[in-house]
């Protein structure tokens, strides 16, 4: 009944990945959605997606951003928030559309964050405005970590000890 | 007035998958406060109907209004619809009051505000004093609650749930249903309960939508349906009795012969002619059981071969030489045992 289809786009709106989950919550603002990551085992240096791993999505379509809360597998153990930059998400049907704008900002579950691909943001040939509102949507998301407001409450858990699964 | 209570209207809603014809022109409404159970067979297409609503995906013809506006033009998330599956996903890593007060963190409502009506919500639910539990630590029961009350914390102005108590065993589902049944009643929201298990149905609905063949077969209230189900498949669906072809001999008061004997259907359609054919249901019950026979008609003859204890009856199989009859009986009867049952007049109906 919930699948839905996720299309991420580059910042001219072409295709770049799709992929499938299940809408758990749809409201004015948000969209959350669980997948799975089905790709091969990805080692970054902050962080190892294997696949099987249960992402919690959260888009939003008024913000500059999405948020993917990262489980390993069926665990609940937490591997930490992967944020992109992007423009506001559209919903279509059952289609998500989101344009992503290269930067992301990786939270790990102990609260450090990462930001990555600032040169390639730095090289999109964004309007003044477009930059002007991803620089925002970035802001935004650090208060919203700094805060340990929705999504990131669970760093407000730092006095006690994270579930490790 | 039934005008004026609607807010959710599905008007001849056609959905074909795979070039096979799913939804056939699906007509409904639903009015504030009620909820309507969408019940059928898997594969009869009511969580395609169920993702049409919700604008997840579009129909091929038909519309679906809102107090009378046109949904077709409304993405999803604008629809202000709450959804409930069995897969619910909740947050592992908040604890039960902000899983609830997930639903309510976009209305811009100041913290202590969200927290009291993400309390109220838990309170609804009977989770009163479990705020700050780990959702890990509940069990399957608790976290649908949980669920539920993440659900109904925003107010949604329909909620939609796609079986989800398909998971539970149950003892636990029909507390839940229960709870549901209370909590949907006390807040007025309307809902629909997609399902296919006839006794969640029944316990949850105010009005049954029976959904087979991409049509709705049957729709009324759980009494209505049981009283007439109309057609044959609903009949057999619910599990009412036994279906019995026979042929009318006598039209005013009708009788029919089958192969069960003579029996004198209730019959709420147009008089039949002599010769036409019916198809009757003979019900599990009521029914009176003698020996031996007294009248010439609704007498069905047979040896029992099994019977198992239903808490309130006994479900008894009777062998008629040409059917197998399923009938409640109030009393044991010994395996091999030759009976005459008597049926009460309302236990033989006409079917379409």
């Amino acid at each position: 009944m919930s699948e839905v289809t996720v299309e991420k786009r580059d910042w001219q709106g072409r295709e770049v990945l799709r992929w499938t989950g299940r809408a758990v919550h749809i409201d004015a603002d948000e969209i959350l959605l669980e997948a799975r990551f089905a790709r091969p085992t990805l080692r970054l240096t902050y962080l190892t997606l294997a696949q099987g791993d249960r992402m919690l999505e959260h888009y939003y379509t008024r913000r500059w951003y999405n948020v993917f809360e990262i489980y390993a597998g069926e665990s609940s153990q937490l591997k930490g928030w992967y944020c992109n930059i992007a423009r506001p998400a559209h919903m279509h049907g059952s289609l998500i559309e989101s344009e992503d704008l290269a930067l992301d900002l990786f939270v790990s579950p102990e609260g450090t964050s990462l930001l990555l691909d600032e040169e390639e943001f730095a090289g999109l040939p964004l309007s003044c405005d477009d930059r002007a509102q991803a620089a925002a949507g970035l802001a935004d998301l650090q208060a919203l970590v700094r805060e340990h407001r929705p999504p990131f409450e669970a760093l407000a858990q730092q006095g006690r000890p994270l579930d490790r699964g | 007035m039934r005008e004026v209570s609607t807010v959710l209207e599905v008007r001849e809603v056609r959905k074909s998958y795979e070039g096979a014809s799913l939804l056939r022109g699906i007509s409904f409404r639903l009015a504030r406060g009620e909820t309507a159970c969408l019940l059928g067979p898997s594969g009869s297409g009511k969580s395609t109907l169920l993702r049409i609503i919700a604008g997840l995906e579009p129909a091929e013809a038909g519309t679906v209004m809102w107090e009378g506006m046109d949904l077709a033009p409304v993405a999803p998330h604008a629809r202000g619809f709450g959804l409930m599956f069995q897969e619910y996903a909740l947050f592992p890593h908040r604890n039960v009051l902000e899983n609830v007060a997930f639903g309510l963190r976009m209305q811009n409502l100041p913290r202590a505000e969200t927290e009291i009506r993400a309390r109220e919500a838990l309170a609804r639910v009977g989770l009163a004093d479990f705020s700050q539990r780990k959702v890990t630590d509940l069990s399957g029961g608790e976290q649908q609650r949980v669920a539920l009350a993440r659900a109904l914390a925003p107010r949604p102005r329909l909620l939609m749930l796609d079986e989800p108590l398909g998971s539970l065993d149950r003892g636990l589902r029909d507390q839940l249903l229960a709870d549901l049944r209370r909590i949907l009643a006390l807040d007025g929201t309307p809902a629909l309960y997609v399902t296919h298990d006839q006794e969640e149905a029944l316990a949850i609905a105010d009005r049954l939508l029976l959904i087979h063949d991409g049509r709705i077969q049957r729709s009324g209230t759980p009494a209505e349906v049981y009283a007439d189900p109309g057609e044959a498949w609903v009949a057999q669906f619910l599990d009412m009795g036994t279906l019995v072809q026979a042929r009318v001999i006598r039209s005013s008061p009708l009788r029919a012969q089958s192969e069960l004997g003579v029996l004198a259907p209730r019959c709420t359609h147009t008089p039949h002619a002599i010769g036409v054919n019916l198809t009757l249901l003979v019900r599990r019950a009521p029914l009176t059981i003698e020996r031996t026979a007294h009248r010439r008609y609704n007498v069905v003859r047979g040896i029992i071969q099994e019977v198992s204890f239903r808490g309130d009856s006994y479900r008894a199989t009777l062998d008629s030489s040409t059917h197998r009859l399923a009938f409640d009986l109030p009393h044991p009867a010994a395996p091999g045992t030759a009976l005459s049952i008597h049926l009460a007049p309302e236990a033989v109906l006409c079917l379409k």
